[in-house]
C-alpha cells in the first residue's frame, strides 16, 4: 500500500521543471529536471541512514493522448553514516561525499531512452509526460518502525481469569500494529508534467 | 413507547454516550504524547547525538588510519616483506600499540605474509580475495567499506617502495562493544524518529482504531446483553399484560408460563396464584348463587306441591269410602286407584321433604366431637358391605355438627355403593387423617367413576348420574361441608372408582 501525498510536505511542492526530448542514435530520449525533491525532512531522513527511493514515470502520448510508451525509472539514495558517503544506485552506482552533489545528480535524468525513433511517424505530434516521486520511507521500514515502536510495550492484557484454561490475553501491541503496520510507504509525488508537443522531424 | 424500547434505548445511550468524550480524550492524549515524543528538541538532540557519534567514530577512524600508515611505512614491515623473517613478528607486536586490533600484512601478489591479532578470541570480519585484489594496486591509504557495521574499522595502507609496491597492510580495529552498540542505537533511534515523522498521523490513527476495535465489541456485547436482558424482563411482562387481557375477557383458566426464578418469575407466579384464587372464589360465589336459587326453587316447589297433597289424598279416600254401589269391578278400581294415588302422594311427600330440607337447611349445631367415632358408628350400619376403615388416632376432637356430618358420610357411602352396583365385591374405604390443621375424611369406592366432563357439575343440585333420586345428595353434602368452612373435592377415574376428599378445619 502506498500513500501518495502531493508535494514534499513542507515548503514548495515537488515539480518537474523541464522535459527535453531529443534524438540520440535514432532513439527518442528524454532529459528532465526536477525541483524541490529534497525537503529538509527528506534530507534529514536520508542523513539518518535510511535509503530513499526516487521514482520517475515517463509516458509518451500521441496527439490524441493515446499512450504509446511508458518507462519507469528508479533510483535509490543511501547514506553511510559512519563513512559519510552517499550512494546513488540506478542503472549504475555512484558515490558522493557531499549532499549538494547528490541533489544535483538526483534532480535530473539524462537521455533516458523512450524507444526507437523509426517507430514514430516523423510528421506526427507527440508529447512526453513525466512525474517524479520520492519515497523516503519504505514499507519495510514502516513495519520495522511500527514493531520498534510497539515492542517496548508488549503489553498483554488478561481478559479472562488466568486461572481458567480458556482465558485469553489481548496483545495490545499486535492489535495496534494491525492497524498501523500495514506495510505502508509514504510517497511524495509531483503532478504529471507535460512537454510541449513535438514532432520527430523537429528533433532532427 | 414500550418498556422494552425504553430499556434498549437507555442501554444504547449508556453504551454509546461515552464514545464522544472518550474519543476526544484518547485523541488528546495521543497528540499530547506525540507532542512530547516528536518535538523538535528531541529531533535536534537525536541529530546531535548522531553527529557526536559520527565525530567520535571519525576520530577512531583517523587514529586507525594514522596507525596503519605508520605501520606500512615502518622498517619492520618492509623487512618482514623482504625477508619474511619470523623474528620480525616480535618487533611488529612491539609496534602494535593499538589495542583490540588485527594486523594483516600482504605481499605484492595479495598473499598473506603475516597476521597478528591483539584480540585472539574476537571474530573479525573476513577479508575476501576480491577485496584484496582490488586493493593491490591502490596507491593511497583508505578505509575499506564494511557496510553499516560500526563495530569494526578496516584500513588499508600500501607499503611504500621507491620503484614498485611491496605489498600492503590491513588493520582491522575493534570498536569497544559498548561504543559500537551505542553508535548503532543512536543511528537506529534517529532513523526510527525520522520514520515516525512520516507515520505520525498513521500511528495516531492506528491507536484510535485499536481503541475502537476494543471498545466496539465491548459496546456491542453490552448492547446485546442489554437487549437480551430487557427481553428477558419485558417478555414475561408482556405475557402478563396478555394474560390480564384474557382473564378480563373471561378466560379464568389462562395461566402465564413462569420462565425464570427471579422477581419477574415471582410476579408471574403470584399473578397465576391470584387468578387461581379469584377463580376459586368466583366458582364459590357462582355455586352459592346457584345454591340460593335452587333453594328458593325448592322452597316454592315444596310449598306449592305440599299444600294440595292432603286434599287430593282425602278426596280420593272419600271417593273410595263413599261409593255405595254394587259394581264390584268399579269398587276394585277405586281401591286400586286410591292405592296408586296414595303411593304417589307419599312419593311426592318424600320429594317435598327433601326439597324442604334442602331449602331450609337448619343452622349447624356445633359440638366437640370425634370424627373417628362417627366413622366407626356409621360403618356399623354397613356391616354387610365390603367396607374398610382406616382411622388416624392422632385426629383430635373438634367442633362439628355430628348429625350433619353423619348424613354427609352416609350420603357418600350410599353414593359409593350405588356406583358399585354392577361390580361384585367392590371395596369401599373410609379413611380419616390429621392433615396440617384439618380433619381429612376420604371415601373411596371402586365403582364406575365419574366422567371428567361431569366432575365439575357433580355438586350442583338436581344433577345426578343415577336413574333414581333427585340429585340433591351431593349438593347437600357440599353445603354441609361449606357451612363447616371446609372443602370437598374428588378424584375419579372412569372404570376404576372415585375418592371424595373432605377437609374440615379444626377451628371454624
Amino acid at each position: 500500500m502506498t500513500t501518495v501525498i502531493a508535494g514534499a510536505g513542507e515548503g514548495d511542492a515537488i515539480r518537474v521543471e523541464s522535459i527535453t526530448p531529443r534524438l540520440l542514435n535514432n532513439q527518442l530520449v528524454v532529459s528532465a529536471k526536477f525541483e524541490n525533491l529534497f525537503s529538509n525532512k527528506i534530507v534529514g531522513t536520508i542523513q539518518s541512514g535510511l535509503p530513499s527511493i526516487i521514482q520517475i514515470e515517463i509516458k509518451l502520448r500521441d496527439n490524441v493522448a493515446r499512450q504509446l510508451a511508458q518507462r519507469l525509472f528508479v533510483r535509490s539514495i543511501s547514506y553511510n553514516v559512519w563513512e559519510n558517503r552517499y550512494t546513488i544506485r540506478g542503472d549504475s552506482t555512484h558515490s558522493y561525499s557531499n549532499l549538494e552533489a547528490v541533489k544535483n545528480a538526483s534532480s535530473r535524468i539524462d537521455s533516458v531512452v523512450i524507444g526507437p525513433a523509426e517507430q514514430l511517424r516523423t510528421a506526427a505530434s507527440y508529447q512526453l509526460q513525466v512525474r517524479v516521486a520520492i519515497i523516503p520511507i519504505s514499507s519495510i521500514q514502516s513495519k520495522k518502525v511500527t514493531d520498534w515502536l510497539l515492542d517496548p510495550n508488549q503489553t498483554e492484557e488478561p481478559i479472562a481469569s488466568d486461572d481458567r484454561a480458556g482465558g485469553f490475553k489481548l496483545n495490545l501491541s499486535n492489535l495496534i500494529s494491525y492497524f498501523v503496520g500495514e506495510r505502508k510507504q509514504s510517497q511524495y509525488s509531483s503532478d504529471w508534467h507535460s512537454s510541449p508537443a513535438f514532432r520527430i522531424e523537429d528533433l532532427k | 413507547m414500550t418498556i422494552r424500547t425504553k430499556l434498549i434505548a437507555t442501554l444504547l445511550l449508556i453504551a454509546l454516550l461515552p464514545i464522544a468524550p472518550i474519543y476526544f480524550l484518547v485523541k488528546g492524549l495521543l497528540h499530547k504524547s506525540q507532542d512530547i515524543g516528536f518535538n523538535q528538541n528531541v529531533e535536534l538532540a537525536l541529530e546531535h547525538a548522531t553527529e557526536i557519534s559520527r565525530e567520535l567514530y571519525s576520530t577512531y577512524k583517523n587514529e586507525t588510519l594514522d596507525f596503519t600508515r605508520q605501520l606500512a611505512e615502518s622498517e619492520i614491515v618492509s623487512k618482514l616483506i623482504l625477508d619474511k623473517a619470523n623474528d620480525a613478528s616480535k618487533n611488529l607486536q612491539a609496534l602494535s600499540f593499538m589495542k583490540q586490533c588485527k594486523v594483516d600484512v600482504f605481499d605484492q601478489s595479495g598473499d598473506l605474509v603475516f597476521s597478528f591479532s591483539d584480540a585472539p578470541d574476537h571474530s573479525f570480519p573476513p577479508l575476501y580475495q576480491a577485496t584484496l585484489k582490488s586493493l593491490r594496486d591502490k596507491p593511497e591509504a583508505d578505509f575499506i567499506t564494511i557496510g553499516d557495521d560500526p563495530g569494526h574499522i578496516l584500513v588499508f595502507a600500501p607499503i611504500p617502495q621507491s620503484n614498485s609496491r611491496r605489498g600492503f597492510v590491513i588493520v582491522t580495529r575493534v570498536i569497544d562493544e559498548k561504543f559500537a552498540r551505542g553508535f548503532q542505537q543512536v543511528v537506529t533511534v534517529n532513523q526510527m524518529f525520522k520514520t515516525l515523522g512520516f507515520l505520525e498521523e498513521e500511528v495516531a490513527r492506528g491507536f484510535l482504531l485499536s481503541f475502537f476495535a476494543i471498545y466496539a465489541p465491548i459496546a456491542a456485547l453490552s448492547i446485546g446483553l442489554g437487549v437480551y436482558f430487557s427481553r428477558k424482563i419485558t417478555t414475561p411482562l408482556l405475557l402478563l399484560v396478555n394474560g390480564t387481557k384474557k382473564v378480563a375477557e373471561g378466560n379464568w383458566d389462562h395461566r402465564v408460563a413462569v420462565t425464570s426464578n427471579d422477581e419477574v418469575g415471582e410476579l408471574v407466579a403470584a399473578f397465576n396464584n391470584m387468578i387461581a384464587t379469584l377463580k376459586e372464589k368466583q366458582d364459590q360465589v357462582i355455586a352459592l348463587e346457584k345454591m340460593a336459587v335452587w333453594r328458593e326453587i325448592a322452597r316454592v316447589l315444596a310449598h306449592e306441591i305440599k299444600n294440595p297433597l292432603t286434599p287430593i289424598q282425602l278426596t280420593v279416600q272419600q271417593m273410595k269410602d263413599k261409593y255405595s254401589g254394587n259394581d264390584e269391578a268399579y269398587r276394585k278400581l277405586l281401591v286400586e286407584c286410591n292405592e296408586i294415588v296414595s303411593d304417589e302422594i307419599e312419593s311426592l311427600r318424600t320429594l317435598v321433604r327433601e326439597f324442604s330440607e334442602f331449602a331450609r337447611m337448619p343452622k349447624l349445631n356445633l359440638a366437640l366431637g370425634n370424627l373417628n367415632e362417627l366413622v366407626e358408628e356409621v360403618s356399623k350400619l354397613y356391616a354387610n358391605r365390603h367396607l374398610q376403615i382406616a382411622i388416624d388416632l392422632s385426629l383430635p376432637e373438634f367442633n362439628f355438627d355430628y348429625e350433619k356430618m353423619r348424613r354427609v358420610l352416609i350420603n357418600l357411602i350410599e353414593n359409593g355403593i350405588d356406583s358399585m352396583k354392577e361390580k361384585v365385591g367392590g371395596l369401599l374405604q373410609i379413611q380419616t387423617k390429621n392433615e396440617n390443621g384439618f380433619a381429612a375424611l376420604q371415601v373411596t369406592d371402586e365403582g364406575s367413576g365419574i366422567p371428567p366432563e361431569l366432575q365439575s357439575k357433580i355438586f350442583e343440585p338436581y344433577f345426578s348420574t343415577k336413574k333414581t333420586g333427585m340429585g340433591l345428595g351431593l349438593a347437600i353434602v357440599k353445603r354441609i361441608v361449606d357451612e363447616h368452612g371446609g372443602r370437598i373435592s374428588l378424584n375419579s377415574e372412569e372404570g376404576k372408582g372415585t375418592t371424595f376428599f373432605i377437609h374440615l378445619p379444626f377451628v371454624i
